[in-house]
């Protein structure tokens, strides 16, 4: 089995705790208390692997941090991501602002990180309060404004709304796919190498060596 | 001004000789005048022969009334003469509830050969001497004769109490509703009126008997069975779990039947050499491949621990904090630092909460405070506050709204306070003109705009903020849950519900007092529970207002209050707990980061809502330290190190252990072991103190190797090279000031983290 370690960034109230609880226990809640520090939570999921002739679904594993919005708290942030195989950066597609606070965020993941591997999807959250076909259509950022900056940055994109449910499964799974991929990549590249031991890799945990400094925030 | 009669006893007598017919019948009564206290109700007696048949035919009838009245106070009016008269009548007496010391309570015989009688103690001895015994003659009083009848009807002889039903019950439950009265343990006949915390430790003496000096022998007995119950039973539940998900089938039950420790542990179930060969250091290099399984084996194991802990504190109350004390806090005889016996019984007697009764007993007759702030800190701090009505009046004085010092009349004057927070905060932010700045301006609407979002989530689930409606309640008096809103639009709903607005206000509001800091996520979790409690909207203003000069330091755009309360920590737990500081070095968390939210909120989100009330409420009082805050972590982290020791060793484990706390943990054992921990941090402290003078009054001596503890070393050549003494960091020593650490935001810019 495969454990990946995914990490939510982005401003206050924009959703995050709503798409992890979604994911993970498929609920949604008015009233999630905001979160502070950062809240842990797991998911697994399968995937079916195309390339191989096994019929046999492989399971990964997501540990999720999910991180408070505020930019008071920006600078404990590296303490959540450090090791992090995968980051959702969400915004809510009825605040333009914050779709300017998920750039920052995507920036500093790219200095900070530096790491080729770490995937980087962008989020758009609370599509469910855009129905154009309705007046009361409340959307601020246009979906090509964030898809033309995605491409951009070559980030993964989605809208989706974790008050319906709407597209959140599919994040994760593409995620979990793209994962999957490099991590397969990486072994295969492995095996060519030293030809051995690659056998039991039941049991492998991702670890990227962390390349910020993990106290940075406090000390 | 009118007198009240609040209990009347009728046939209660005093037996001036052996003769019977020497016996005086009369009332027992208690009277109060209108605008006085509780506390300065009188206690009377009058003789029957004294009084007129009119006078004698109220008291009866009233006794009968209360007799039915299932031991509720009365408050019929009544004619003062009776008791300016009986002031000349032979034998009568009266006294102020307040000067009452104790009261005993002496049972009938069961077969009727003696009454049950009281006697009352006075504070003053002279008085004391003009009390007579007072019996209660059941058997001829309405009342009583009534209570029985009823009693033997429904075939339960007994009183709520579980006694033996007789008269000096009804006497006692009514007095109990006006002053605060408590069993003693040493002489159950005997009840303390008003007792200082001194009187209560002295007469519960079980605390008292037994030695912290437990034979080293009996405690490494007592410690290794100890550690083999929990070792079988965490045994037990692992396998116990392999068994019940090897059928459910579940991810995790796959997950944790993949686990090596439970794969050994199904096919071996019984073989000690396994359990042997767990311990060693190889099996745990192979757990190390699976990490997420350490954290729930971390987590059964705490479980596991605290149900074992709960047994133990259960059979053996007492023993368990001494036993505590030396297995796990490294106390033992031979330390340098011990705890003194009133040490020991001041922190492990946690059960005189304030009553109502007892906090009125606090205050003098003009409302003012009758003892020493640190008396009735004391209670506080190891008793708690009983009651919601009267946390509030608490809570007030404990956030400095209502002065210590402040008379009743005083109080009530507060309407100032009021108006000043109507006329200078709020009426401020209504009449608020844009800002020139747009800047600015943007600033401010963004401020709102967090507030609003915050409170908006902020402990919905509270009756008290749950519906958002204008008056509050549930708009479906049917119980059935509201739809989201009119048009299900929660996002741009309407705050409506009048306390969820309050909330708003005061944030608001707070904002304009202290623009440099403003409104920093985690305010609306320390808000809620002052209003909560306080539940009046300028009230809990100033109380928030107050909090905040303490809580400040957790708010800064640099961290670095948060931070300073981290290195603290962090000392703190390498001079008391270096195992566990040790283990947390290697698990590259030595900076206790993950103690984040616990110390920015006070722990609020990992207690419930009550809980975390009756926690603050003992940090407010800064009994011990300003910061004990830091100790109930320190608790914690006790509490939790030896799971933590054994099953994680990284950095993202101790995080996510830490961050799953939440309502697994007792408060009130942990409180107890804050207490200790920081009693024996002080005693640390002060060996060490002593042993620098000692330094410094012998310099270049080599041979000055006290039986101290050994913080300092000499170096190679002998030389006094003083190592840092952990007393001399400022880190520490703030800690033992009850002064409170007041650290500001400094001026807010353009370019200031919001
Ligand atoms: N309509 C709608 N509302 C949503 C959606 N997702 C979240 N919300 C609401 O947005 C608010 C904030 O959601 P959270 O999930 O707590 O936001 P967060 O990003 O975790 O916020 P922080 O913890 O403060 O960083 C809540 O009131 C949610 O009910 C969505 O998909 N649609
Ligand atoms: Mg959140």
């Amino acid at each position: 089995m495969f454990q990946f370690k995914l990490v939510l960034l982005g401003d206050s109230s924009v959703g995050k705790s709503s798409i992890v609880h979604r994911f993970v226990k498929d609920s949604f809640d008015d009233f999630r208390e905001s979160t502070i520090g950062a809240a842990f939570l797991s998911q697994t999921i399968k995937i079916r692997d195309t390339s191989s002739d096994s019929t046999e679904d492989t399971v990964i594993k997501f540990e999720i941090w999910d991180t408070a919005g505020q930019e008071r708290y920006k600078s404990l942030a590296p303490m959540y991501y450090r090791n992090a195989n995968a980051a959702l950066v969400v915004y809510d597609i009825t605040q333009q602002d914050s779709l300017s606070k998920a750039q920052n965020w995507v920036n500093e993941l790219k200095n900070k990180v530096g790491d080729e591997d770490l995937i980087i999807c962008l989020l758009g959250n609370k599509l469910d309060l855009c129905d154009s076909s309705d007046n009361g259509d409340k959307r601020a950022v246009m979906t090509d404004e964030a898809k033309v900056y995605a491409e951009e940055q070559d980030l993964l994109f989605y809208e989706v709304s974790a008050k319906t449910g709407q597209g959140v499964k599919d994040v994760f799974q593409s995620i979990g796919e793209k994962l999957y991929q490099i991590k397969k990549e990486e072994m295969l590249s492995k095996k060519g190498r030293q030809a051995a031991s690659a056998k039991d890799s039941v049991n492998v945990k991702l670890q990227r060596p962390s390349t910020n400094d993990p106290t940075s925030c406090c000390y | 001004m009118s007198t009240k009669l609040l209990f009347c006893k009728a046939k209660t007598f005093i037996h001036p000789t052996k003769q019977a017919g020497d016996n005086v019948s009369g009332f027992l009564i208690i009277t109060s005048k209108d605008d006085l206290s509780k506390q300065e109700s009188v206690l009377t007696w009058i003789p029957e022969s004294g009084l007129n048949r009119k006078q004698a035919n109220f008291l009866n009838a009233a006794d009968v009334r209360f007799g039915g009245s299932e031991g509720n106070l009365g408050s019929s009016k009544m004619d003062s003469s009776i008791l300016i008269e009986a002031v000349g009548m032979p034998w009568s007496f009266s006294i102020t509830l307040r000067c009452l010391y104790s009261l005993e309570f002496r049972q009938p015989s069961p077969n009727g050969w003696w009454h049950g009688s009281i006697i009352l103690h006075s504070r003053s001895p002279e008085e004391d001497d003009t009390m007579p015994v007072l019996f209660f003659h059941d058997d001829i009083c309405p009342s009583s004769k009534e209570r029985t009848k009823r009693l033997n009807k429904s075939f339960t002889p007994f009183s709520d109490s579980g006694e033996i039903y007789w008269g000096g019950i009804d006497f006692r439950n009514a007095i109990r509703k006006l002053v605060d009265l408590q069993k003693t343990h040493v002489e159950p006949t005997m009840w303390l009126v008003n007792a200082t915390l001194d009187d209560l430790r002295n007469f519960s003496p079980q605390q008292l008997e037994k030695k912290v000096n437990l034979s080293r022998d009996e405690l490494d007995k007592s410690k290794s069975s100890w550690w083999d119950r929990l070792e079988s039973a965490k045994w037990g539940v692992m396998s116990a779990i392999a068994d019940a998900t090897s059928k459910t089938g579940t991810f995790v039950g796959g997950l944790v039947k993949q686990h090596p420790l439970v794969k050994l542990a199904e096919r071996n179930s019984d073989n000690p050499y396994v359990r042997k060969m767990l311990e060693n250091p190889r099996v745990q290099e192979v757990q190390d491949d699976f990490d997420s399984a350490r954290v729930y084996l971390a987590k059964w194991a705490l479980g596991v621990k605290q149900q074992a802990d709960m047994y133990q504190k259960n059979h053996e109350i007492d023993s368990f904090y001494r036993k505590l004390l030396i297995t796990e806090l490294n106390f033992d005889s031979k330390s340098d630092v011990q705890f003194t016996e009133e040490e020991l019984s001041t922190a492990l007697e946690r059960k005189f909460p304030v009553t109502q009764q007892k906090w009125e007993s606090f205050f003098d007759s003009q409302g003012r405070l009758s003892l020493t702030v640190n008396e009735v800190k004391d209670f506080i701090f190891h008793g708690g506050v009983q009651d919601f009505d009267t946390r509030k009046e608490v809570w007030l004085f404990l956030l400095n709204v209502y002065p210590w010092d402040s008379s009743a009349d005083e109080r009530i004057q507060l309407t100032s306070l009021k108006d000043s927070y109507e006329n200078d905060y709020k009426n401020k932010w209504l009449t608020r003109v844009e800002h020139e700045d747009p800047f600015e301006e943007e600033y401010w609407r963004d401020q709102l705009c967090r507030i609003e979002k915050d409170v908006r989530r902020n402990d919905r689930d509270l009756p008290l903020y749950q519906f958002n409606t204008v008056d509050g309640r549930c708009p479906d008096p049917q119980g059935n849950l509201p739809e989201t809103d009119e048009n299900g639009d929660e996002h741009c709903m309407e705050l409506k519900n009048p306390h969820l607005l309050a909330l708003r206000n005061i944030l608001v509001c707070y904002n304009l007092y202290n623009p440099d800091l403003g409104y920093v996520q985690g305010m609306a979790d320390l808000l809620s529970p002052i209003y909560y409690i306080v539940r009046d909207e300028a009230l809990s203003f100033w109380c928030f207002v107050n909090f905040m000069d303490r809580m400040e330091r957790n708010f800064l755009r640099d961290q670095s209050g948060i931070r300073d309360q981290m290195i603290a920590l962090t000392e703190l737990c390498q001079l008391l707990l270096p195992n566990l500081s040790e283990h947390l070095n290697k698990c590259d968390s030595s900076n206790l980061f993950f103690c984040f939210r616990m110390l920015l909120v006070w722990f609020k989100r990992e207690f419930e809502f009550n809980e975390v009330c009756s926690i603050w409420e003992i940090f407010l009082t800064d009994f011990y330290s300003s910061q004990f805050q830091l100790f109930f972590m320190l608790a914690i982290l006790q509490k939790n190190s030896q799971p933590v020791i054994q099953n994680l060793n990284q950095f993202d484990q101790v995080l996510e252990y830490f961050n799953g706390l939440h309502g697994t943990m007792d408060w009130n054992d942990l409180m107890t072991r804050s207490e200790l921990l920081f009693i024996r941090f002080r005693k640390v402290m002060n060996v060490m103190d002593k042993k620098k003078e000692l330094n410094e009054e012998i310099p270049n001596s080599t041979g000055t190797q006290s039986s101290g503890i050994e913080l300092h070393e000499l170096d190679e050549n002998g030389n006094e090279e003083l190592v840092q003494l952990p007393s001399t960091s400022t880190y520490l020593r703030s800690l033992l000031s009850k002064n409170i650490v007041i650290q500001r935001e400094g001026p807010r810019t353009k370019n200031s983290i919001r």
